[in-house]
């Protein structure tokens, strides 16, 4: 009872503190509140988004007619089920009076997909709200009427019969990522396909058995599920889950929402920083209190109590409003994204999150609150160690909990690491330099020389200041930096990644094909030669040519003498140039991904036998190379010298941009003057997932925004804070006749030297960790913002001399009995 | 001991004869003479080679000059890298891959008839195996695809074996999980048939 009352009492006497305190913590837990309840909900997105790819819960797909017994088989592997459906899909040549194309035909039934569905162009939908196409009546993808030159309610051929195009699809939530996925759908009823008679012995197709279940199980649970009937299954049934088609988005997602973590966790320690110097400082405050209070017999348990529980009930306060207003706009905030980007969010509350939070918010307090609370009520001088262990729980709760929220592993973990180890540097470091440079005499400049002063013997003070803005600055310049890298090589991937993958290419055709293609407004890139060849021996070991093993050593070669810019180098050397022996005396170069060759136990200075074609080639490892993803374009794990392997038979590969030709155009174009050429769009391949990057990389630019703003805020709470605790310096100043402007001037030296060297510290610091976090973490470009550097390097230390100012301005002005009022 | 004489003499000349004869033969093709999915030795050319051996007691020298996803456009250049190695005879097993991806068949065609040529002019036997598409294609393509080979073979007066997936395109039990490529016991029975087909050229 006595342990609340004091409680109370503190709150109410120390307003100013209280409000100062659940602001700042208001604004470190909200971002990473509002991050993790984000994360939540994109899982939740693409969970959905997974499924309504598939277009079912599980499906067990075969390329021959599934039998009775196979189905019978299934059925008994599985849950209850709720709805079931059995679909087909196959290739035909499909025509128009002008032309034929290769396109995929897919039957639909009623009622399926269980998950998303169909929009057409007149916005009408199906499943919902439209009936199944009649018996001669096909719904078809725009790319048929383009391919066909066709208009709606035209007629195809397809088989021997013609079919009307009922209706043309404008968005298709089964758009998948397979090879199929290239080729223009045709979709059309079970009548529908038994009359184009396409399908008898001999026929290709893919059958497709879609299950929805009665339970709502998770996407995780599905996989499993889909892993234990594969494995009972003969190996004609391929089964699927959701999660096969959410990996490849997942990919894509976990970078950004690996940087998002990161932003939120830099808030967060901001946060931290605030957090640990405001409740400090209250407690220096009220050290007479407490030793008051402990010496008129109020016991040392409870008087630990009584801060620990006044900590909490701050920090509750705090988490209750930041809860509070997440309730209260996760209504709004959904259609509010979802009309920002073109990715419907689920932002459906889980309260569980809300448990989460609070048992994390607890464990904080208590590990933050009794390190500091133990040394002043127990009111001895603490050695060292002893700090340092106090501290350890607390150190410990940090790496944990950035462990969690960032996706990737062990990314949270290291970054807080470091912020740590900087942390305990700055702090060592400093205390060393303030201990040495002690400065006692005077200045001609009486202003520098209190300033010197005031630096030297507040240490803690100067170095937490010092230690906020250096992280402040520091995060400035790394946020901006790895978000803009991050951002320009995903939005450079999806503004330049091709439109087209031509295949098959001789190389007598690649001048003729690149003319024409900038013909039309284009350009012809990423020419690679591609030689087919076996893995023989890998270090004189024979490779097995048997089954699944015959499939792996099939590989793909290529050559060239320079690695492409999205390549580089981690272990071993460059080519050392073209390959000059006639007869293959010597071993030729070789280059491998890095992937790769961990998969096939490739190391650095390993030697590889190849069949090229009939002739058995000895190459040599001289580096292990990394590629990077985002490219998109021709990539080879084994590249070869130049020189070597020139006149072996071969194709060329190229790409074709994305650009402001006419796309159909030059498909057309490019098929009927070079009919060899295989020319692939990908357009369909990557659309949704540009979508999606380009949006969710938006996002994160805002994100990095508000942290910005925060570390800012941050740094003048303590700023002002600093400055009222300095309230008595002033006065005792003012006192033995110093003027105000000198005081004023002292002042501004003071926060301003501690501002710019902490500044010019941390934008280095944080260009360093920019470099690591974009190269190592995300496998992206460094892109160095010298912008950004300068804005932060004049704008931190200007605004904290503004601030300063103004506080000073305030305090200096007001009477000796107000600045002893309080 | 004349007899004896005799027959070693006879024996001898066999000998001889059988390493004269030794013939060299180029399978030209895509992944069904590659042998996706089953080992080299599996695919049908190795099993031909096999066969010779033991039916005719022929010592001859299958080169497979498969590979997964060649189509008639690229196949020249390979066909020229092979006949550094002088084959008697080139069996061309192509034209599949061009069918499924729906590729203009004129131009396959004319790929065909250089290919055809260009062995020709190296001396070499040229052997013409054919395919079959899908059915699923529909008739028109499917139609022209299986006339192109006859076209060829009676402009170059080919000896013409008319479909190389006899007997096991379609089969379940013959073919992969895949339904395309044919499995271990599927070769057997394409080395069979490409083995009648060609004995008489041994």
């Amino acid at each position: 009872m006595l342990v609340v009352e004091l409680v109370s009492k503190a709150l109410k006497r120390s307003k100013s503190f209280s409000f100062i305190f659940i602001l700042n913590f208001c604004l470190a837990i909200a971002s990473l509140s509002y991050l993790q309840f984000f994360k939540t909900s994109i899982d939740t997105s693409l969970d959905e988004k997974a499924k309504s790819l598939l277009g079912a819960d599980l499906v067990v797909s075969s390329r021959f007619p599934i039998r009775d017994i196979q189905k019978e088989k299934v059925k008994a592997l599985l849950p209850q089920i709720k709805a079931y459906d059995e679909g087909i899909s196959t290739v035909s040549m499909v025509a128009s009076s002008k032309r034929a194309r290769l396109m995929e035909l897919v039957q639909i039934n009623e009622g399926f997909p269980y998950y998303g569905g169909l929009t057409f162009n007149d916005n009408s939908t199906y499943p919902k709200g439209q009936t199944l196409p009649k018996e001669n009546e096909v719904w078809v993808y725009q790319e048929v009427l383009d391919l066909l030159e066709l208009k709606a309610n035209d007629t195809l051929k397809i088989g021997s019969n013609d079919y009307t195009i009922g209706k043309v699809i404008k968005e298709d939530s089964l758009k998948n990522i397979s090879f199929s996925g290239f080729m223009p759908k045709v979709y059309l009823s079970s009548e529908g396909l038994k009359r184009s008679e396409l399908l008898k012995f001999g026929s290709t197709a893919r059958y497709k058995l879609n299950y929805l279940f009665e339970e709502n199980l998770s996407n995780d649970k599905l996989e499993v599920l889909e892993e234990q009937i594969e494995a009972q299954l003969d190996r004609t049934l391929r089964v699927l889950s959701p999660n096969d088609g959410r990996d490849r988005l997942i990919a894509v997602l976990n970078f950004l929402t690996n940087f998002l973590s990161l932003v939120s966790l830099i808030s967060f320690f901001l946060g931290l920083v605030g957090l640990i110097y405001l409740y400090s400082g209250f407690l220096r405050k009220h050290q007479d209190d407490i030793y008051v209070l402990n010496d008129i017999g109020v016991s040392k348990r409870n008087l630990i109590m009584t801060y620990l529980l006044h900590l909490f009930v701050l920090i509750s306060i705090a988490t209750v409003l930041v809860f509070t207003f997440i309730t209260a706009s996760s209504q709004f905030i959904g259609p509010f994204i979802q009309k920002y980007i073109d990715f419907s969010f689920d932002f459906s509350l889980d309260y569980m999150f809300f448990v989460k939070s609070a048992i994390v918010l607890f464990v904080l307090s208590l590990s933050i609150g009794l390190p500091l609370i133990l040394p002043l009520v127990q009111r001895q001088k603490r050695k060292l160690s002893r700090v340092i262990l106090s501290f350890l729980p607390f150190v410990g709760f940090l790496l944990v909990l950035s462990h969690f929220v960032t996706p990737s592993k062990y990314i949270g973990f290291f970054f807080a690491l470091s912020v740590l180890v900087i942390i305990v540097l700055l702090f060592t470091i400093g205390s060393f330099l303030l201990k040495r440079f002690d400065f006692t005499g005077h200045l001609d400049n009486l202003a520098l020389s209190l300033a010197l002063k005031n630096i030297i013997r507040q240490k803690r003070t100067s170095l937490t200041l010092f230690t906020a803005i250096l992280l402040c600055t520091a995060f400035f310049s790394l946020i901006p930096q790895v978000g803009s890298s991050l951002s320009n090589v995903l939005t450079k991937s999806v503004e330049e990644r091709p439109r087209f993958f031509v295949v098959d290419a001789k190389e007598e055709q690649l001048k003729d094909i690149n003319k024409q293609v900038e013909k039309l407004g284009a350009k012809l890139e990423n020419v690679a030669p591609m030689i087919r060849a076996r893995v023989l021996k890998i270090n004189g070991k024979e490779q097995s040519q048997k089954g699944e093993n015959a499939r792996n050593s099939a590989v793909n070669l290529s050559y060239r003498n320079d690695l492409k810019p999205s390549e580089q180098i981690i272990e071993g050397r460059e080519f050392s140039g073209v390959y000059d022996s006639s007869d293959f005396s010597k071993p030729i170069e070789l280059s491998v991904e890095k992937r790769y060759a961990k998969r096939r136990g490739i190391n650095l200075g390993d030697t590889v036998v190849f069949d090229v074609l009939g002739l058995e080639l000895e190459a040599k490892v001289v580096n292990i190379r990394t590629v990077k993803w985002t490219e998109f374009t021709p990539n080879f794990f084994l590249l070869l010298q130049e020189g070597a392997i020139n006149d072996a038979p071969k194709t060329m590969l190229a790409t074709i941009s994305t650009g402001e030709y006419d796309a159909t155009k030059m498909l057309l174009n490019l098929t009927d003057k070079f009919p060899s050429l295989t020319v692939i769009d990908v357009k369909n391949l990557f659309e949704s997932f540009a979508t999606v990057v380009k949006d969710v990389s938006s996002i994160t630019e805002k994100m990095s925004l508000y942290s910005v703003f925060i570390g800012l805020l941050m740094s003048f709470i303590i700023i002002q804070y600093q400055m009222n605790l300095q309230k008595n310096n002033i006065l005792r100043l003012k006192m033995i006749g110093i003027k105000n402007k000198t005081i004023k001037n002292s002042f501004l030296l003071e926060f301003g030297l501690i501002s710019l060297t902490a500044s010019i510290l941390g934008i280095v610091l944080g260009s360093v960790g920019s470099y690591f976090i974009s190269d190592l973490l995300f496998e992206s470009y460094w892109d160095f913002r010298a912008d950004i550097l300068l804005l932060y390097f004049l704008l931190i230390p200007i605004l904290t001399i503004l601030v300063v100012s103004l506080f000073t301005s305030k305090i200096i002005h007001q009477k000796e009995n107000v600045l002893f009022g309080e | 001991m004349k007899k004896t004489i005799f027959i070693l003499f006879i024996i001898t000349l066999q000998v001889l004869f059988a390493n004269t004869s030794t013939k060299t033969i180029l399978f030209l093709g895509d992944s069904l003479t590659e042998g996706l999915g089953v080992s080299k030795s599996e695919a049908y050319p190795s099993l031909v080679q096999e066969l010779a051996k033991t039916n005719l007691n022929k010592n001859i020298k299958a080169i497979n000059g498969g590979v997964s996803g060649s189509t008639t456009s690229d196949a020249l250049s390979r066909l020229k890298w092979y006949l550094k190695r002088k084959p008697d005879i080139v069996f061309i097993a192509l034209g599949a891959n061009d069918g499924l991806r729906g590729l203009n068949l004129t131009q396959s065609q004319q790929n065909l008839e250089e290919i055809i040529s260009h062995a020709k002019k190296a001396n070499a036997k040229v052997l013409l195996a054919g395919m079959l598409i899908p059915p699923n294609y529909g008739p028109t393509y499917s139609k022209e695809f299986a006339n192109m080979y006859l076209k060829l073979k009676e402009k170059y007066m080919l000896k013409f074996m008319p479909f190389l997936l006899k007997d096991v395109a379609g089969v379940q039990g013959l073919n992969q999980a895949d339904g395309i490529h044919p499995n271990a016991k599927g070769h057997e029975i394409m080395a069979k048939e490409v083995f009648k087909f060609l004995k008489e050229e041994l």
